[in-house]
């Protein structure tokens, strides 16, 4: 591992597990604070938890775990399955009291996202391996090939005439998954950038945007991507770097600034800059858009970033546009199933019944649209509810007020 | 309990130095405004959703009782 990059929060974190050793017993005291905790506020919170109802799968039994093998009652070997049911969501983190009432007092908060990549890449450097890693590594190797093809990553800029690369103060990071798969909601910010008379360049090309390397031990490619995008970010002059997949911004809030250090440039989400656009009168949401709708905070938002208000302003701006809301708050207990990096390749079918009960949420508010604020969730959301034979449009917001603002 | 507190980016902080047994872990600003903002958001709801009434110090409410 490169020396001076912050892989984890928790120094316990940074000594590999390794079958037939006792971890440290550092480690062993951080687990030991959740374990004795037992108000197990992390239980009904957690989506996975939801559906199995099975307490080894929240992280109250990820700690316990550990202990036991501390203890020596249970083997590394059985961590696999326990660790694998894990969306990353972070819902645990805000609930738990060791994050929501001391964290920022004591310095001292479960860090379970951190905790479940640790524990997997420790599975697969020490050749133990869990259920479903192959498939991880693939979707990596995927991902690494997709981001060389030049041509198929910048396809989604076609006839929109955009500065691709080149020195700007604003840059548009559009990464793999959104610029090959959801094609309209990165044109959509384009076009409404340039609606707004943002002088902007998109970058050539993203090679960081998934968080899966971190789930198989490939934590170098991790900081090798990051660091080159934040190189070229760097090279172009950019001041404001607007990201469009949220997952994105989750990195570069938390993951890169933690690895890094403070990053030479400023880090906005999309919707708060186009929202901020409508406060200045640069974007006028004007066509009505007769719509029942409800939003769905994405993960990587709502409960990592704490990013919730402004997909909710850009709702209610748009006229014609009937927005049931739901309290953030109370969507720390959803997810679309998807999961932050790897759950959903490790247990499709939880995924899938995560992803139903969602949608059925929305239409039990009567509602025909649901908004999101996430590629992959919409791309998660499709696939359930064709296969579940749902009835609902999904959109992103960003489409949605493009619509309106008529590009 | 006054003089093992700190006071860091604005925020009340144990005395680091206290922290001897549980290690501190490394935190930026941004995270410690997130849990802030957080804390006021959670508090907030569970106001909205469970607060029958707001119940006052004893002796406002005494007060309060005499009028």
């Amino acid at each position: 591992m490169q020396k001076g990059v912050r892989l984890y929060s928790k120094e316990a974190y940074n000594t590999p597990l390794k079958p037939g050793e006792k971890p440290p017993e550092e480690l062993a005291l951080d687990n030991y604070l959740t374990f004795a905790c037992r108000h197990k506020f992390c239980r009904e919170v957690c989506p996975v938890y939801q559906v199995t109802r099975n307490e080894a799968y929240i992280p109250y039994g990820f700690h316990t775990s550990l202990l036991a093998l501390y203890k020596g009652v249970s083997s590394f070997e059985e961590l696999g399955d326990t660790f694998t049911h894990c969306l990353q969501c972070g819902a645990c983190e805000v609930r738990c009291p060791n994050t929501l009432f001391m964290g920022d007092f004591y310095k001292v908060s479960l860090t379970t996202v951190e905790l479940v990549r640790k524990v997997r890449s420790d599975l697969v450097r020490s050749g133990v391996g869990y259920p479903g890693y192959q498939e991880v590594i693939k979707e990596v190797d995927f991902h690494l090939q997709m981001v060389k093809k030049r041509e198929d990553m910048l396809k989604w800029t076609e006839g929109l005439n955009v500065q691709v690369g080149g020195k700007s103060s604003v840059v548009l990071y559009v990464s793999r998954f959104t610029a090959t798969q959801v094609t309209e909601t990165a044109r959509a910010a384009a076009k409404l950038l340039k609606k707004a008379g943002i002088k902007f360049a998109v970058v050539d090309v993203p090679e960081a945007g998934i968080g899966e390397p971190l789930d198989v031990a490939r934590e170098q490619t991790f900081i090798d991507m990051a660091k080159k995008d934040i190189e070229k970010i760097k090279a172009m002059g950019a001041e404001t770097v607007i990201v469009v997949d949220p997952h994105d911004y989750f990195f570069f809030v938390r993951d890169y600034s933690r690895m890094f250090g403070e990053l030479p440039f400023k880090v906005v989400f999309i919707t708060d800059y186009l929202w901020q656009l409508i406060e200045e009168g640069r974007l006028i949401p004007k066509n009505n858009v007769s719509k029942k709708v409800t939003y769905h905070d994405p993960c990587t938002l709502n409960k990592l970033t704490n990013l919730w208000e402004s997909p909710r302003k850009i709702l209610e701006s748009i006229p014609g546009v009937e927005f049931v809301d739901e309290h953030h708050i109370d969507q720390w207990y959803y997810c679309c199933g998807n999961g932050v990096a790897s759950f959903k390749k490790l247990h499709p079918e939880i995924s899938f019944t995560i992803g139903q009960r969602r949608i059925q949420r929305a239409l039990d508010l009567g509602a025909g649209t649901l908004a999101l604020g996430c590629p992959r969730c919409w791309d998660h959301f499709t696939e359930v509810k064709t296969k579940a034979r749902m009835e609902i449009e999904l959109i992103n917001v960003v489409e949605l007020l493009a619509e309106s603002v008529g590009v | 309990m006054v003089e093992g507190v700190i006071i860091k980016y604005g925020h009340f902080e144990v005395d680091p130095s206290r922290m001897k047994i549980v290690k501190q872990q490394y935190m930026t600003e941004e995270e410690v405004e997130r849990i802030v903002q957080m804390r006021h958001d959670y508090l907030e709801w569970m106001h909205y959703n469970f607060a029958k009434k707001v119940l006052k110090p004893p002796k406002e409410e005494a007060e309060e009782g005499h009028k």
